[in-house]
């Protein structure tokens, strides 16, 4: 059991998802286990919700499985997969919008501020590190979309930024203007922080 | 000189590690004079390098059994995973359904208002052919009910024109007659 899961880390994606082609099931299985946490973790940045990201990541295996076949080397299977659930998420926010618009909680002012940590934290907040993470991702969750995808594909996943063109399919040159932009709202959404930090230090 | 806002489209790619050594250069004398720009750029690092270490997820125990059977279920309906196609996915098949209702309405409204249109009733004939006509009715058609007296008219006159023609020939006659007497 041990040198067949050694012998299949060492195959590339690729390999794999020709080889679930030529009706491998377990060959998909491997897939499902390189990617099921990673695409977690961007889809969960993306939604903020760990059910519908959970859903979502279920959804684009799901989607590989029955399309199998629509792949053609020509691109990383990586670039695929994170193309699908992407695109499932950008969807997922869609839908909320959409579901946003015909509430009725639409007539309640829903902007809220950050919470600037104080003696009054939750539990879970309370656990060290965890207040910087709820931060980030509510300053993340303001993001519009098309730099949400960048920054996380970026800064999150770590990807280059010509893997990040390819899976946007958009203009290298835009990619790197997104990111740039998307750092720079979040730096001016997050000051206040730094600030804070500043005071302690002083 | 140039502006702060020039200088700001940079960050990220020297943040990175991807500009040209001569950009950079330019770049961090640029910073070195500009207390806002040096903080920005320090709070961009500060923020990539938080995001690179925001806590990591991993899927729920049940994630590889619930996919699988999402998977069975999609094999056992058909490879599209639903009878029809995600075209018709979400309030598109509703609406459909609705559209081709209002078709069907609407073609049997027009049909029943069209005043050519045969009694649906009457299953003998074909519904969308034109009325057929009837072998009796031809040889009754107004024109050809007053055609008969037509011709008895025109006949009648016929004979009163050749009587009169008759005696003017007789007329005539007798003239020439009475002058050569």
């Amino acid at each position: 059991m041990k040198k067949e899961t050694l012998r299949a880390d060492k195959v590339t994606d690729e390999t794999l998802i020709a080889q679930f082609q030529q009706g491998d099931v377990q060959a998909f299985d491997v897939l499902v286990r390189r990617y099921k946490d990673q695409l977690l973790n961007y889809v969960y940045r993306f939604v903020n919700n760990r059910v519908d990201a959970e859903d979502i990541v279920q959804e684009t295996f799901l989607r590989v499985f029955k399309n199998k076949h629509y792949y053609k080397e020509i691109a990383k299977f990586s670039t695929w997969v994170y193309t699908i659930a992407g695109n499932l998420a950008k969807t997922e926010l869609r839908r909320r919008k959409r579901r946003k618009i015909f509430s009725v909680s639409n007539f309640v002012n829903d902007e809220r501020d950050f919470d600037i940590p104080d003696g009054e934290r939750t539990p879970d907040q309370a656990v060290d590190g965890s207040i910087k993470d709820s931060i980030i991702q509510q300053a993340i969750d303001k993001l519009p979309p098309k730099f949400k995808e960048v920054i996380l594909l970026r800064d999150v996943q770590g990807f280059a930024y010509e893997e990040i063109s390819q899976i946007l399919n958009i203009p290298l040159g835009t990619v790197k203007s997104r990111v740039n932009r998307g750092r720079l709202k979040l730096q001016e959404d997050l000051k206040f922080l730094f600030e804070n930090d500043n005071h302690s230090k002083g | 000189m140039r502006h702060c806002n020039n200088y700001e489209e940079l960050f990220s790619s020297y943040i990175d590690g991807e500009l040209a050594l001569s950009a950079q250069k330019d770049l961090e004398a640029h910073l070195d004079g500009c207390p806002g720009c040096r903080e920005t750029v320090g709070r961009m690092q500060t923020i990539r390098q938080s995001m690179t270490n925001l806590s990591a997820l991993t899927v729920s125990a049940d994630f590889d059994h619930k996919l699988h059977q999402r998977i069975s279920q999609a094999n056992s309906t058909g490879s599209s995973g639903s009878l029809f196609p995600d075209f018709f996915s979400g309030w598109k098949m509703p609406a459909v359904g609705f559209a081709a209702v209002l078709a069907l309405v609407s073609f049997f409204t027009l049909i029943d208002l069209n005043p050519d249109s045969v009694n649906i009733s009457d299953t003998d004939k074909p519904i969308l052919s034109a009325p057929a006509i009837q072998e009796d009715a031809v040889t009754e058609t107004p024109n050809q009910l007053y055609a008969m007296p037509q011709n008895e008219a025109t006949a009648a006159e016929q004979d009163s024109t050749n009587e009169r023609i008759k005696e003017e020939l007789k007329k005539n006659l007798d003239i020439v007659n009475d002058g050569q007497r």
